[in-house]
């Protein structure tokens, strides 16, 4: 009798330890045996996921998620309740913190790109469609007429108080180009403030990672092919970089058998045909390589080569050509991998 | 207790680690069973074999799309969200990533039964 219940109790110990086994190490513990938290969600008009590795990954990601959201309802241009909304929609306002950040960094990058990088494009976006799905071929009248309101020159921003004011009627700010990277610099610090070491962001394709995986490994980011959504032009190994493309693939309608993408030229108020499919940054800094991803690719092979060797230190690119070529710059030599033909510029 | 009480509960604590220690350490990477995992605001609504054919609605408050799983991939061949987007974005299978319904905050993604994404072998893909 005593013998048959002991049997019985070590076949359930049996029992539950394969249960213990099948059940386990599901999302909450890495291969590692780290402590893992991760979310998707969606935001900024985009599909977003963050990842952390440590022991405070919930509670990381949870001040993540919101940081994002408050972003988002600070900076989207969209929401007539924004902070830039209200801005745009009584003719200048008072930017935050946050918006004051970004401003700077908008109006740097402006002198650094030769106005390439415009915070005043939102009414050329606008005339076009871009801002919500209503996509249409503009006249050239109608863009000649339009194109005075991007001019920056024609807004007055004061760091200290952060007062923004515009002289002609009609022009609007938005961040667009730099939120994303900006956000995900800021879930990255978020991260870091909580005591992660290791973890990895993407915004809607605008990739951030913290770290080295817990396994000691670089992250393995897959550069999309600009002609073929499904497949990769290549793969970066990674650790503390933001990797993010611009391409005109991400919008664009077509109209009479012609294909107009989203990436506007400010000075031509068409969009960018500098014979560029996409255009990669890879940086430490999730602001600059948002930035610098759009106005790269609307210089161009050359200019945006030659951009690159004045700022080597600070930055390397990976540009996709319309005759297929894949040109990567020299600090990514060993990063980069792909089965596809590329040329490694100095 | 006698000597073969105390052999038996050695046997059967042996076997107990043995298959702990084989379920706990087996490759998860090969021969895993995936899924079509659809998710609307981060939470599951449905998810179908890859293996298997099905045709699938998924409504919810924002709209309707229909989700074709077939072959081993899944497409959305059917959605009502103003930009028809997500209906030409290219299907998904064992190679895993994921078609997006921004308008209805829908993702189709491929997992596997323990939920972990399947995205080519990378952490992630910029885009």
């Amino acid at each position: 009798m005593r013998r048959n219940i002991l049997i019985w109790l070590l076949a359930a110990a049996l029992f539950l330890a394969g249960c213990g086994g099948a059940a386990g190490n599901r999302t909450e513990k890495a291969d590692s045996g780290e402590e893992s938290a991760s979310r998707d969600f969606f935001a900024m008009d985009t599909y977003m996921s963050v990842l952390a590795y440590g022991e405070n990954a919930g509670k990381a990601v949870e001040k993540a998620v919101q940081e994002v959201n408050r972003l988002d309802s600070l900076l989207s241009a969209g929401d007539p309740d924004s902070e830039v909304g209200m801005i745009n929609g009584n003719g200048g306002g008072v930017l935050s913190e946050d918006g004051r950040v970004l401003m700077e960094r908008s109006l740097s990058l402006a002198a650094e790109t030769d106005g390439r990088f415009d915070v005043c494009i939102y009414p050329l976006v606008e005339l076009w469609g871009f801002t919500g799905q209503h996509y249409r071929l503009p006249g050239s009248g109608e863009i000649s007429a339009v194109l005075p309101l991007t001019d920056p020159a024609g807004m007055t921003f004061d760091r200290n108080t952060g007062e923004v004011s515009f002289s002609k009627e009609g022009m609007m700010i938005d961040f667009g180009g730099i939120a994303k990277g900006y956000t995900s610099s800021r879930i990255i610090d978020i991260f870091r403030e909580n005591g992660i070491g290791s973890g990895l962001v993407s915004l809607g394709g605008n990739i951030q990672a913290l770290g080295r995986k817990p396994d000691g490994s670089m992250w393995k980011i897959g550069i999309q092919d600009p002609e073929d959504s499904a497949a990769m032009i290549g793969v970066l190994e990674i650790s503390d970089k933001a990797v993010i493309t611009s391409g005109g693939y991400e919008r664009f309608f077509e109209e009479n058998g012609n294909v107009y993408h989203h990436i506007l030229d400010p000075e031509t108020g068409y969009p960018a045909d500098s014979g560029l499919l996409s255009v990669t940054i890879v940086c430490t800094d999730g602001t600059e390589a948002d930035g610098l991803s759009t106005s790269l690719f609307i210089m161009g092979k050359e200019e945006a080569l030659r951009f690159w060797r004045e700022r080597s230190e600070t930055f390397d690119v990976i540009l996709v050509t319309d005759q297929r070529e894949i040109i990567v710059t020299e600090g990514l030599r060993d990063s980069f991998s792909s089965s596809l033909p590329f040329e490694i510029v100095q | 207790m006698r000597k073969k009480d105390i052999l038996l509960i050695l046997i059967l604590l042996g076997a107990a680690g043995l298959l702990w220690a084989a379920l706990s350490f087996a490759p998860k990477t090969s021969g895993d069973t995936l899924y079509a995992v659809a998710k609307i605001d981060g939470k599951e609504a449905g998810r179908w074999l890859l293996g298997e054919d099905a045709e699938a609605d998924i409504d919810s408050a924002y709209g309707h799309n229909h989700l074709s799983v077939r072959g081993g991939e899944a497409v959305m061949t059917e959605a009502d969200c103003p930009d028809g987007y997500c209906m030409e974005q290219h299907a998904i299978g064992l190679n895993g990533g994921s078609i997006i319904c921004l308008p209805h905050h829908l993702v189709i993604e491929i997992r596997t039964e323990d939920g972990r994404k399947t995205d080519g072998g990378v952490d992630g893909v910029a885009k």
